[in-house]
Parts: structure tokens; sequence; C-alpha cells
């Protein structure tokens, strides 16, 4: 009931905060600030003349209220957007703007509007013991202000600014390139345009809503990786690419033959002894894969920062080892198991960008669903990449029982603070292939310790 | 002109305006000075971040001190009031720097160090043209400035001359300016009827608010005219502890000294009035300060004047006095209007009393003050409290006395056998009213309710009584050798008609002080040890010759001037990411920076200097350290270079890296 309470305080308050930030000018902001505090200085009238500040300034505010409206400006407005971007890169897009009246507009700014991002009280409460949430005081873990904008900043997922345009002609139109960048992985949808313009005192904007929606994809942030050299190359694939992808029957004929002594019978190629009256043996095509798996661990309760390095990571590893005539499968838990392969005209990595845009961590699953999974494939596997988010025995037992079948591991984990080089708890240590990485390294260039 | 270098002038003559209002014109001019030949200065500098963040540590301690002395002086809430007064000091450092800043964008951002702006993540602060934070100076200066009353018809046009200039930059060019300044001159005409209509709606809820309602929004404000006591109030009393006044008595003193504010005659439902008594002006005499509220009294045994001198802790623009009884005269008291009326009230108004300041009484005289013989309405008893005062009447066995001293004698000694004093207020249900239940069943009551009780009982035996607001001295402080007064000594009692004038009497049993320095809490000394400290320092300050103050100013000032040097240019704080600093301190004019010596990886070169041979300065880094075999430090080398030689230097992520990594290697070793 309180926390209730607290969740429509704050969601009124972040209601404010977006309306003094967008409908009032700077200078506008100034004097509603001023006002305010000579409305508390000058509540005595008999005190000072502060209460005179206030008159004028308040009546100021009102007018400005008043005449907003006549400033109004209408435009037809089209947005033209990339399909995919990267987390934390700055993109530009273009908005075609039209001035559909018979006079010239100047002085018009735009915002971009987005689906409301402030959290419901399902998300505000289920987050309150997000590890974000240790680094705050307990008052203010309590009354959850901070954690309302860090899931306001997270769902909204894009950061632009205030465009200020320059004159449109009357009936003219105006290309205007943009730039935003997503602060986050996943779909950034986009509602409306607010075309606003300051009032004649210049202290409150009026705004115009054109509806315009529109979508784009945010794709994890990646950062350069090393490649990492295959020790044992090439692996036989039994069936050829088509089980590779496990589906299907091989089916790439080499040649046909007579029947040899020793032959299997399921060589017979019984359509040729139906013709021919004699036993004929498909010899078929033996591929040799060099079959890379990718696999990220999403099962573990963990900060943001450690995540998102994780999922960055991934998806920069999945970048760098990539090759046409490799065969890259990727295995998360997301809400069920994934498994996708690359490679060699099944895919480009691009799939698995748009996977990893959308993967979200797992805590219900346990971690043995993803351990048989890996374990199941890994006879067929060259090499094993793993981003670990989390270190405990079953991952060290796991991770032991794959380098027992002989498979090369580049182990990855990512964890909040690196432990002092003296530490004896070192996950890990002594490992090769072994790499600790802690949230913002990766930005810096690919330094794990080892 | 350039939009920056008109704001400068605005704000440079909003200080000088603030100057001229609130007494400071004479130094503001230099400051103004410089903010208006920004313009013609050849000099142009780019400063740091880190100015600007130990500029703030200046403005921050300039804060500080100057609440410290708002509070000293005032000792009450309105302190902020007068720091808001003092607000443009605490700034102007940062305006002096900003000026001189070539920067035509600025952003708060500047103030953070790396580690906070870190923090803060990816949020970015808009840059905002310098002009506009000129122009938000000038706002701030406008309210200080309206702090201050004198020349109160001038104010408003001034500001709206500000403010047409203030909103002239800012406000659109889409063709309609015309109606803008038209939408200004009306906004301005609405804002003046608004600031006479808030005038006046102040006096009008003054008047028909309730005391405490109106003390609480406007508590400057004082009421003589009525006083609502806590008779019917369910509970404990709570008393603030807080000192309002000290007191310094002349000669032997028989405590508890009681000092009189006001003396009430009509009781109505739990409050006292006074039958209209206008306050008539006191003329001055001389020296200045010194007012003549009446001619000595006469006809005691003692007619000697004592001096007793009042220290305010708390002063106020208008107030009402606490004089003893048979005070006739009044010095040191410079104030503008001094008003008395016949119930004994003293009004100053118009400015705060200086303190201390002096009164003269003649103990055991008559009280000049309370004029007029009694009336009728001296004999009143409201019908709801008849039924109880009749029985208590009756009980206390004072029908048929007909001699006024011994009805009060025998009702003194009535109330003091069947009557306890307690703070511990009892629900009166089931009786006519709160005072009958304290007469006929609880018996247990404050000040109010033995004070309103005797008033009521005395004038039922036919003896003209008055209810009396006011303090009772009798908290020696030892340290200071005077006489505390605080909240909580507010007291009530009776005075008399007898023989053919007023004469005080106290029925309240005398235990009643002891039980409410029970109340203290357990900081009390605490608060009273600051108290007396600053009591001590304001009596040594107004004792000290000129010379002595000015030499404690010159030592605070050169104090001051010395940590600000130090903060500039020498902070080396703890949790600083000095580094950084010095990172961006080789971008800027006038900052030098320290080299490599904050590098993380000196403390490698120093390592290895103190195991293998010492590097020759003239052989570079990178070849001595192979030199020394170990090229596994090429790539820590490489982030020393950037550490030394990057202009962008390295983020706080990189430092962290690099620092564990060199703390790393050096472990290995």
């Amino acid at each position: 009931m309180f926390h209730k309470l607290l969740w429509r305080g704050a969601g009124r308050l972040s209601t404010w905060s977006h309306w003094f930030s967008r409908s009032l000018t700077p200078m506008g902001k100034g004097v509603t600030t001023a006002a305010f505090v000579a409305a508390v200085f000058g509540i005595n009238t008999e005190l000072s003349l502060v209460y005179q500040v206030f008159s004028l300034l308040f009546s100021l505010l009102l007018f400005s209220i008043l005449s907003a409206r006549s400033s109004r400006v209408i435009l037809e407005a089209a947005r033209i957007l990339p399909d995919q971007v990267w987390v934390g890169q700055p993109f530009d897009y273009e908005l075609l703007l039209l001035n559909p009246s018979g006079v010239p507009q100047q002085d018009v700014v735009i915002f971009e509007q987005f689906p409301d991002p402030r959290p419901g009280f399902d998300q505000f409460m289920r987050t309150r013991n997000d590890p974000e949430e240790r680094m705050h005081n307990f008052y203010d873990r309590w009354v959850g202000f901070h954690r309302f904008v860090r899931l306001t900043r997270k769902n909204q997922g894009i950061r632009n600014e205030m465009h200020a345009l320059g004159p449109i002609a009357p009936h003219g139109e105006l290309r205007v390139r943009l730039r935003a960048t997503a602060t986050r992985r996943g779909v950034i949808h986009f509602s409306g345009l607010l075309i606003g313009r300051a009032d004649p005192l210049g202290l409150l904007r009026s705004f115009h809503h054109c509806p315009l929606p529109g979508r784009v994809l945010a794709v994890p942030r990646c950062h350069p990786v090393p490649h990492f050299e295959d020790p044992r190359g090439r692996k036989h694939v039994p069936g050829g690419l088509t089980l590779a992808a496990a589906v299907g029957e091989h089916n790439e004929i080499a040649a046909l033959r007579s029947y040899r002594a020793g032959d299997r019978l399921h060589a017979i190629h019984w359509p040729g002894l139906a013709k021919t009256g004699k036993l004929v043996v498909v010899e078929r095509l033996e591929e040799f894969f060099t079959r890379h798996a990718l696999v990220l661990d999403t099962l573990a309760s963990v900060s943001d920062a450690v995540f998102e390095e994780a999922v960055s990571l991934t998806a920069s590893l999945a970048l760098a080892q990539g090759h046409p005539d490799t065969l890259l499968e990727f295995m998360f838990v997301g809400p069920e198991v994934f498994r996708c392969t690359t490679g060699r005209g099944l895919g480009d990595h691009r799939r698995i960008l748009e996977l990893l845009a959308s993967v979200q961590p797992q805590v219900a699953q346990p971690f043995a669903t993803l351990a048989q999974l890996v374990v199941s494939q890994a006879p067929r596997l060259s090499a094993l990449f793993v981003v670990l988010i989390h270190w405990d025995r079953d991952r060290e037992l796991w991770l032991h029982a794959l380098r027992a079948q002989g498979i090369p591991l580049r182990v990855f984990l990512i964890q909040e603070q690196l432990p002092s080089p003296s530490s004896m708890a070192l996950p890990g240590k002594g490992v090769p292939g072994f790499h600790l990485l802690h949230p913002g390294m990766l930005r810096h260039g690919f330094k794990g310790t080892s | 002109m350039n939009a920056k270098y008109r704001s400068l002038w605005v704000l440079g003559g909003a200080l000088l305006f603030w100057g001229w209002r609130a007494g400071g014109g004479g130094w503001v001019v230099p400051v103004a000075g410089w903010l208006f030949v920004q313009p013609f200065s050849p000099w142009r500098i780019l400063w740091s971040d880190v100015l600007y963040q130990r500029i703030l540590g200046v403005c921050g301690v300039i804060a500080v001190l100057l609440g410290g002395w708002a509070w000293f002086v005032q000792q009450d809430e309105l302190f902020v009031m007068a720091l808001l007064r003092l607000s443009p000091l605490i700034w102007m450092p940062m305006v002096l720097v900003m000026a001189a800043d070539s920067r035509t964008l600025w952003a708060p951002d500047r103030f953070l160090s790396d580690r906070n702006r870190a923090a803060t993540g990816d949020e970015v602060v808009p840059e905002r043209p310098m002009a506009l934070w000129f122009d938000f100076f000038s706002l701030a200066t406008l309210l200080a400035a309206g702090v201050v009353l004198e020349n109160r018809s001038w104010f408003f046009p001034v500001l709206v001359g500000f403010m047409a200039v203030l909103l002239w930059s800012w406000c659109p060019r889409h063709g309609r300016r015309g109606f803008g300044w038209f939408l200004f001159a009306v906004a301005a005409c609405s804002g003046y009827l608004v600031q006479g209509g808030l005038s006046l709606l102040q006096r009008s809820l003054m008047e028909t608010l309730s005391d405490e309602l109106a003390e609480w929004f406007y508590p400057h404000s004082v009421d003589v005219t009525h006083r609502r006591t806590d008779i019917g109030e369910v509970g404990r009393l709570k008393m603030s502890g807080r000192i309002l006044f000290r007191v310094h008595y002349e000669g032997p003193l028989v405590l508890p000294l009681l000092l009189r504010e006001s003396s009430y005659n009509i009781y109505y439902d739990g409050g006292w009035s006074q039958a209209p008594a206008p306050f008539v002006t006191i003329p001055p005499d001389a020296p200045v300060g010194a007012w003549m509220l009446g001619t000595p009294g006469t006809g005691g045994a003692d007619s000697g004047g004592r001096r007793v001198t009042i220290h305010h802790s708390v002063t106020r623009d208008q107030g009402i006095l606490a004089l003893p009884f048979q005070a006739y005269r009044i010095e040191g008291l410079e104030v503008a209007m001094l008003e008395k009326n016949r119930f004994g009230s003293v009004r100053y108004r118009n400015g705060p009393p200086p303190t201390p300041w002096t009164m003269i009484h003649s103990p055991g005289n008559l009280d000049p003050l309370q004029e007029g013989t009694a009336e009728k309405l001296d004999l009143q008893i409201p019908d709801v409290e008849r039924k109880g005062i009749d029985l208590t009447f009756q009980e206390a066995g004072l029908q048929g006395i007909t001699s006024s001293e011994e009805i009060i004698r025998k009702w003194n000694e009535f109330v003091r056998r069947r009557f306890t004093y307690s703070l511990d207020l009892t629900d009166p249900a089931g009786f006519d009213s709160p005072l009958s239940h304290f007469l006929l069943s609880s018996r247990r009551g404050h000040c109010e309710y033995f004070a309103t009780a005797s008033v009521l009982l005395l004038r039922r035996a036919g003896i003209p009584a008055r209810y009396v607001f006011g303090y009772a001295v009798s908290e020696p402080d030892r340290q200071s050798q005077w006489y505390r007064v605080r909240e909580r000594d507010a007291h009530a009692w009776t005075v008399v008609f007898v023989n053919g004038a007023w004469r005080s009497v106290d029925f309240t049993p005398p235990d009643w002080r002891r039980a409410e320095a029970m109340e203290a809490p357990l900081w009390q000394g605490v608060v009273d040890g600051w108290s007396t400290l600053s009591f001590l320092f304001s009596q040594w300050s107004q004792g000290a010759s000129r010379e002595v103050r000015l030499g404690w100013v010159v030592v605070g000032f050169l104090g001051l001037m010395i940590y600000v040097y130090l903060r500039l240019f020498r902070q080396k704080g703890k949790g600083h990411d000095h580094s950084q600093v010095m990172r961006r301190d080789k971008q800027v004019v006038g900052m030098v920076g320290s080299g490599d010596a904050d590098s993380p990886f000196v403390a490698i070169v120093k390592h290895l200097e103190q195991n293998a041979a010492p590097r020759i300065p003239s052989v570079p880094l990178s070849q001595w350290i192979l030199e020394q075999q170990h090229p596994d430090l090429m790539p820590l080398l490489q982030w020393h270079y950037r550490w030394r030689f990057d202009p962008q230097g390295l983020d706080a992520g990189e430092i962290l890296y690099f620092t564990q990594a060199v703390d790393a290697w050096l472990t290995k070793q």
C-alpha cells in the first residue's frame, strides 16, 4: 500500500519533471525557479520585498501560459529510421518536415516522443533487490525514487535531445538529420513528434503532437576482441552440412561405383540396382568443418552492468570468431533453450545479434539446463567459447567435464569487482584460457586477466 | 552586442542595485567594474574544470561562514532571510571566474570530478549559453535585493526594468516581438496589482486568523490584545527549552523575578483578551535609546531604582517587551517607535531592538504602567464558570470575609493545600468547562489554570483582578552571571486591585519551575553550552575595542585567503582523482601539470631501480625496460605513455584498469 503510494508519487514527480524540462525554455526554468524561491521567502509581505519579485515573475509566467497557445505551430512529418543500431553508438536518422501553412515558421523546436517509459508497479517492486540497489543506502532503497528514474531511462532505451529547426518557408519542406543514441538492447519504439514553439515572452513552449510511430532494433555494443586460434583445427561432421544444422539427411553424393566386398549395406544404391541389375554403391562426401560454439550464461541474478558486459562480449566474440567457412553455434537459455547455427550459408551473424538484442537473465531456470545442452553437443565441437556471469561449484564442475572431453575451452567470467591479484579465491586461477573481466573493461580493449 | 557581454552588464547593474539596497555599494563597485570591462579585456582564459570544482568549494566555504554569521546575528528561523540577502557574496567568486572564461557554452557538470562524472553514467548535461547562466545570477541578485525593506517604492519599477532587459535576449523572434512587449507590459501591471493584493491579503489574514495560525504564518506579527491558553488541552504539555533572552539584575534579587508582557481582563472559552485599549506613543527621552515609561512609583518601602538588563537571543522587527513591575525607564533601546497601553503592554515597532538594553524599576513601589482603576470588566465572571467558582469559593471558606488581604491569603493557603502543579492535562468530560473540572475534580494543572481560576475567584469575592502573561526569571547561568529565560519559563499570574493600586500576586505552587525543568531533554546542556558561548562572544565583541575587532576580522580574512589558496593550488585531498585532474590541467592556461609523477607506472620504475641498475635519464624508458629483461612491461608502458601524452587522458575505467594491472605486476615480483 505504502509502496504503491511511493510509486505513484514518483510517477507524478516524473511527470512534472518531464513537463518542466520540455515545456519551459531555459529562461522559463530560471524564472519559474526564482518565482518558487520568491514564494517561499516572500510569504510575509511585511518582512521583505521578495513578494514583489514573486508577483512580477508569477504574472510573467501566467501571461506566458495564456499566450502560449497562440504560438503553436503545426507541421507534417515523416521519419526514416535505420533497421539496426548499436547500443551506445550515436546513430543518425532523417526527418522530413512539411509546412502546410502559408506563413513561414521559425523558432520551432522538436522533441521525439516515446511510449510512456515509466515502470509499472510490478516492475518497480520486482527490481527492489536488484544488485544495482546495493550501492544505495537503506532509505533510498526503501523510497526507490532513484530506481524509478533508472527504470524509466532503461525502458525508454534511447537518448535524444531537443532539436531546434531552421526557418521553414510557406508550403516548404525541411529535411533534418537527427542524432540519437540507444542506451539499451532490444526494440526501441518511437511514438510521435512534439513540435513546439515558445510564447512571445520566451518562457513557455506550446506543443503540437504529431503521431509518428517507428521502431529500431538496438543490438549489443561490440568491442574489438582478438581472434582466438583453434588448436585442433577442423573436425569431421558426419552427415555434412545439413546435419550440421541438425535437420534432414545427408545427400552430398561424391560418386557411384560397383559393390566391393565389405561395403556397408546402407551404402547400396537401390535405384541403381533396379536399373542395372548390379549392386551399385554410393560414395558420399565426408565433410570436415571448424565448428565453434558460443555459450552465454544467462542463469544468474547479476547487475545490469555485468549482464550487459556479458552480452556485449558474446556479440563481440560472435563477430570476431565468425568466418564464412566456420560454423558458429550459439547457445543460451532464455524462456526456453535456444540454439542457432550460423556460417557456411546457414545465415550470418546478424541473427546472433538479433537474438542477443533481446536476451534477458533467467533466474528461474537451473544451470543444468544449459550444461546438458552443451555437453550433448560437445563431441561435434572444435572449440567452445563460454561467457559466464557467475562463478560457482556447478559451473566449475561443468567446465571440468567439458575439458575432460578434450574440447578446447575459452572461458570468460564477468564479475562486478575484480578480486585483488593476491586473492587466493581467484576463480579459474591457473586455468589456461580463463579470462576474468569486469564491467567497463571491454571497451578499453580486451585485456582480461587470465 | 554579444549576448554574453550584454548579460554581464545586466549582472553588473543588478549587483550595483543589490549593493545599494543591501548597504554594500562601495565594494560591489569593483566587482561590477570587472564585469563591465570584460568586453574590452585583452585576456581570454580557458579555465579548467578543476578550477571550477575548487571555486565551488570556496563558494561552499563562504556559504557556511555566512550561514554561521547569519545564524549568530539572527538566532531564529529568519536567519535564512539574512542568508538570502547576502547570497550574492556566496556565488560572487564563481561569477568573477566565469566572466573571464572564454567559453560561450557552459554546463554545471564542470563541477563534477571525473569520478562523480563516471558515476552519473551516460547522462550528458547539456551545455547552455554562458549568457544564460549570467542571467540566472542576475535573477538571484534581484531576489537578494528584494530581502531589503528600504526604498520600497523604487524596487518594483527597477525590477521590471531588469526583467525587461533579461527577457529581451531570450524571447523568440518569429515576427511577434511587438505582441511580446505588449504582453510584458500587461504582465508588469498585473504583477504590480498582485503585489498590492498580496500585501492587503496578509493584513486581512492577520486580522482574521487565530493567533497561533497568524504566528505560524507570520512569525513577526504580534497581537497583544488576545492570548489563547492551553486550558482544555488534553495530554502532556510540551515545553521548549529554547533560551529567549538573558537577564542581568543589579543588586540582590528575590527569585523569581516576574517580567510582564501584558495583562488581560476578559476571559472567554480558554482565552484572555484585553478590553479596547489603544496604544499611545511613548516620547523618546535623552540620551538616544532612553524612554520614560512613567513617573517612578511611590508608596512602597523601597523607592530606589534597580537596573535590569536584557540580552535577547531572538530579535524581531516588532514585539512586546517583557518588563518587571514598577519599571519606569528604559535605556539603550534604540528602536524607531515605542508604544504602551493601559494594560501594561509596551510594544516596539519598525526594527529589532539592539541587544542588550536596560530598564530601571523600583521594586516595592506602585506600577506606573498598569494605569487606571478597576473597571466593571475586572469583576466579570463568565456564566459557564460561575458554578465551579461558587462551589470552590464556599469550600475555601471565603464567604463572609471582607478584607481583601485576608481573602488573598486564605485563597493562597487553600491552593497550596488542595491543588498540585502538573503538566499532565486530563479530559474534562462531564464538567461545564475545563476550569470547573480543575476546580472541582482534578485540582491539577499548570500556571494558566491557577492564574485564571484565581482571577475569577477573587472577582467572585469582589476584588478586581486581571490575568497577566510574562516570564519568570529564576535560572542563573554560572558561567555568564546572567539569568537564562527559556520558552518554558513563560508564566501566567494575577494582578489584583487592592487599596487603590494594582498589585501582583502569583498563586501557582512554587514547585512549578522544578516540574518544568524536569522536562528538559538530555542534550539541553550541550545546547545551553553553545548558547552561553555565543552569548559570551557577543558580550566580548560588544565590549572589545574597534581595533581589536578589526584585528580579528583581518585574521579571519587571512585565514580564508590561506584556505582559498590551498584549495585552489595545493589540494591533494583524499578520494580526489588528482591524476585525472592533472591530465586536464595540461590543457589549461595558467595551470601547470605535474608531469608523470602521479602515474602508477612510476612505482614499477622505482621498484626496478631499487632491484637493478638505475636508469640513466638519457635512456628511453622502453629501452631501459627491455634491458632489464621485462618485455612483459611493454603493454603497461603504453598505458603510461597514454597517461603522460594523450591529450584526452585516461578515463576512470582506464585508470582503474591501469592501476590494478600495475599492482598485479608488483605483487607478482
